[in-house]
């Protein structure tokens, strides 16, 4: 077992940061099976569960900042006492994943579908701005609390899905929406197929337009449809793969190596670029993009 | 340089002179100027990659244009080089209904692609107040905003995939018809980057249903705290308007001056709230009905002196009058208006229209404020004598005093109109030079060189010291 941090302020990872060579970032494990990394390799994690807590949370802005290792149901206790939530917290109640118990930090980092996408947007409409320590142990910030900004580069979005591969982010702020507005979740579901320990979860999403057939493809499957998103959540027998469709988007393809796969050559070359600029070293979860 | 863009593309295609330099030397913020060599204007995304490639090869810097309605100089041509108008790329390259989306050339006016698909009930949300000229292209560059960001949100949330030809030359297709793809999300960095990281020649956009049901009120309010403790609390109730607009005593003034149109006596500032819903038809009417009646006991908890709620199509484009005709009517008050495009927390509003006022009064000089309240989107119009030295620089002073307490309560100095060459020196208020650099770095991705859209955004950009100093030496 490798060494592991467990840092309570940004300053601390920063120190931690620069002085390593390689680190693994850990929120709470909730969305671990997501996770590329080689199993050969063991390096010192950064466990980031302890920078935990809301900076400021002004309910007449609908304005939160708050720390990247907070629990999002942990975040939404406190938003609900003022009539508020992260509509990301809705989506998996009453479901059987661990979602809501996963971070701020670790969630908006593997940016997962949900259930209220279209009508809420996702983290990068809700993230305003956020602080991050680069890996050469830079504090940094982008954005600011206004709701709308154009105030040089969104270099926050930038972390948003980047599975903490560019920097360690430690303060995120984000806007809350009132939860009365929020409307009703609509979803396709077809639970009773069992499912084994070794089918993988796959997230496919297709056009409008090919939603009825995607999601007919899938009911083998123990699964859930999001008609107005057309997404589709299917667990697979590793020997089984989705039909694909024009347009579409596999946006996880299940667990261990085969979880992300990036074809598209532009895609891939302006990662390689983006990771050269920000971790030249490879120092920040190394091996959670394969190609990289 | 004419003669050879003149070969790779056709020599009408490439303008130069005098007059053309002059017409291409600055966008909508006049206050910097700076000539370009010449102007091109290609027809396709092969033609604008060629046009790039031929700079790269040649070191001349390159600098994309729409319509020029841009607020920050974001279309100067800060270093001289080729500026690359995409008026002849104004076509809709394919429509798909069940898809709710459509390709489009960046040259299309904004309005345009909402008129295309009008008859199937649907259009593109984002409509900024220059919508009917100003182009896709400059919209994205910008991430334009408009009155009914509040709801539906800015020009970054209604864009599916770009095609981009990168600072040299080569074009990259990125996202589609499906948002949320695996990988780094480079599409929010390419929207707002004011084209420093590339040129944008077409993109697909997201189509919004119509409003199914709207209901559209203008409040007047005997004092300006009225109408600010309203703003705050229409907020915090959870209603979320369509649009949330306020003009103050001044605009007032200029309507009445310009277009004779009159407001009830004793008002010192309008609120114009909109509500609308895009539900199946009868539910919407009810929940419209429901907010817009929770809009109006709000202002009446706040002293409002009258409510009109429209009672149809015309009545709803009469209210709007006072919000879209208000800046055209300050042009009667002064020679000059400047524009700020400060950004507070939407609780911040009352302590924040105080001090613009105060401010105003401490220099001496007179402003009137119309502005996406909803946002906390302060748009103050200083109205002044340019040919009055005095005058110009009570101005400036008075808008950088706003500035910065827009930072100081947690704001941005910059909500839709964009950095460009105009905010550059104020950005350091809002970020230190570490904040600053992630910022470089995440230019760096695209744009590696000083070639496209040199000397914006960033104000450490090196080589820009002497033209910044030139074009300063003007303005200030």
């Amino acid at each position: 077992m490798s060494e592991t941090h467990e840092p309570t302020a940004k300053e601390e990872v920063a120190e931690i940061v620069k002085g390593g060579s390689k680190f693994f970032l850990r929120g709470s494990g909730s969305l671990k099976q997501f996770s590329v990394r080689s199993e050969e390799e063991s390096y010192p994690t950064i466990l980031l569960e302890g920078l935990n807590g809301i900076i400021d949370f002004s309910p007449n802005d609908q304005v939160v900042n708050v720390r990247a290792g907070t629990r999002l149901s942990d975040v939404g206790f406190e938003l609900e006492k003022h009539g508020q939530s992260i509509p990301y917290l809705n989506l998996y109640e009453g479901f059987q994943t661990k979602v809501g118990e996963g971070t701020v930090g670790g969630s908006l980092s593997m940016n997962l579908p949900h259930f209220l996408e279209r009508e809420c947007g996702t983290w990068r409409d809700w993230i305003l701005g956020l602080t991050v320590i680069l890996a050469d142990g830079t504090i940094c910030k982008s954005g600011s609390h206004a709701v709308k900004s154009v105030a040089g580069y969104d270099v926050h979005k930038l972390f948003v899905g980047a599975r903490g591969t560019l920097g360690v982010v430690t303060e995120v702020i984000l806007r809350t929406y009132p939860s009365e507005s929020l409307p009703k979740m609509e979803t396709d579901d077809n639970w009773h197929v069992p499912r084994t320990e070794t089918d993988r979860l796959c997230f496919h999403r297709v056009t409008a337009k090919d939603y009825e057939e995607a999601w007919s493809n899938a009911r083998e499957f123990y699964s859930w449809g999001v008609p107005k998103t057309s997404t589709i959540l299917v667990w697979l027998p590793p020997d089984r793969d989705l039909p694909r469709f024009p347009g579409d988007q596999l946006i996880r393809s299940g667990c261990g190596a085969k979880n992300l796969e990036l074809t598209d050559p532009i895609q891939i070359k302006l990662m390689k670029r983006a990771k050269q600029i920000f971790d030249p070293t490879n120092k920040l979860n190394p091996g959670e993009w394969g190609f990289m | 340089m004419v003669s050879e863009l003149g070969r790779i593309l056709s020599p009408e295609q490439v303008l130069s002179g005098p007059g053309a330099q002059r017409a291409y030397d600055c966008d909508a913020y006049s206050v910097d100027r700076s000539k370009p060599m010449c102007i091109v204007l290609p027809e396709s995304t092969e033609q604008v990659a060629a046009v790039v490639r031929w700079c790269a090869a040649n070191l001349v810097p390159f600098t994309g244009r729409g319509a020029g309605t841009g607020l920050s100089g974001g279309a100067l041509p800060a270093l001289g080089g080729v500026v690359v108008s995409t008026k002849r790329m104004n076509q809709i390259v394919e429509i798909d209904i069940p898809n709710r989306c459509l390709k489009a050339q960046a040259g299309i006016a904004n309005k345009r692609l909402s008129d295309a698909v009008k008859d199937q009930g649907l259009h593109f949300a984002p409509d900024p107040s220059s919508q009917s000229v100003s182009t896709l292209g400059g919209n994205i560059a910008e991430n334009a905003g408009g009155p009914h960001t509040l709801k539906y949100g800015v020009t970054a949330q209604h864009i599916l995939g770009v095609t981009m030809v990168d600072p040299e030359g080569e074009i990259l297709e990125l996202g589609g018809k499906v948002p949320g793809g695996p990988g780094f999300d480079f599409f929010s960095l390419i929207v707002g980057s004011e084209g420093t990281v590339g040129l944008v020649t077409e993109a697909w956009v997201k189509l919004t249903p119509l409003p199914t049901a709207v209901q559209t009120a203008l409040i007047a309010f005997p004092t300006i705290r009225d109408a600010t403790e309203t703003v705050a609390e229409i907020i915090a109730s959870g209603v979320i308007p369509a649009a949330l607009e306020m003009m103050d005593r001044g605009i007032l003034v200029a309507l009445e001056a310009a277009f004779g149109l009159k407001y009830p006596e004793g008002t010192a500032a309008l609120l114009l709230v909109e509500c609308d819903s895009n539900l199946s038809a009868e539910p919407a009417g009810e929940l419209v009905q429901r907010e817009i009646e929770t809009v109006a006991a709000i202002c009446q908890a706040h002293n409002a002196i009258d409510i009109s709620i429209a009672q149809d199509e015309a009545e709803r484009q009469k209210l709007w009058h006072a919000r879209k005709k208000g800046v055209g009517a300050m042009g009667r008050l002064a020679p000059s208006i400047v524009t700020h495009d400060g950004v507070i927390p939407r609780s911040k509003l009352p302590e924040m229209l105080d001090f613009v006022y105060e401010v105003a009064e401490r220099h001496g000089v007179k402003v009137a404020n119309l502005f996406h309240a909803g946002d906390g989107n302060l748009h103050p119009c200083f109205y002044f004598d340019d040919r009055d030295p005095k005058q110009v620089h009570a101005v400036i002073e008075a808008g950088e005093e706003i500035i910065r307490k827009c930072v100081s309560l947690g704001g941005s100095v910059t909500g839709e109109h964009g950095v460009g060459v105009e905010k550059q020196d104020l950005l350091p208020l809002m970020f230190t030079p570490d904040d600053l650099r992630l910022q470089a770095m995440a230019k760096q991705i695209f744009n590696q060189g000083n070639l496209c859209n040199p000397c914006k955004i960033l104000p450490t950009e090196k080589s820009c010291v002497e033209h910044k100093k030139r074009w300063r030496g003007v303005a200030w």
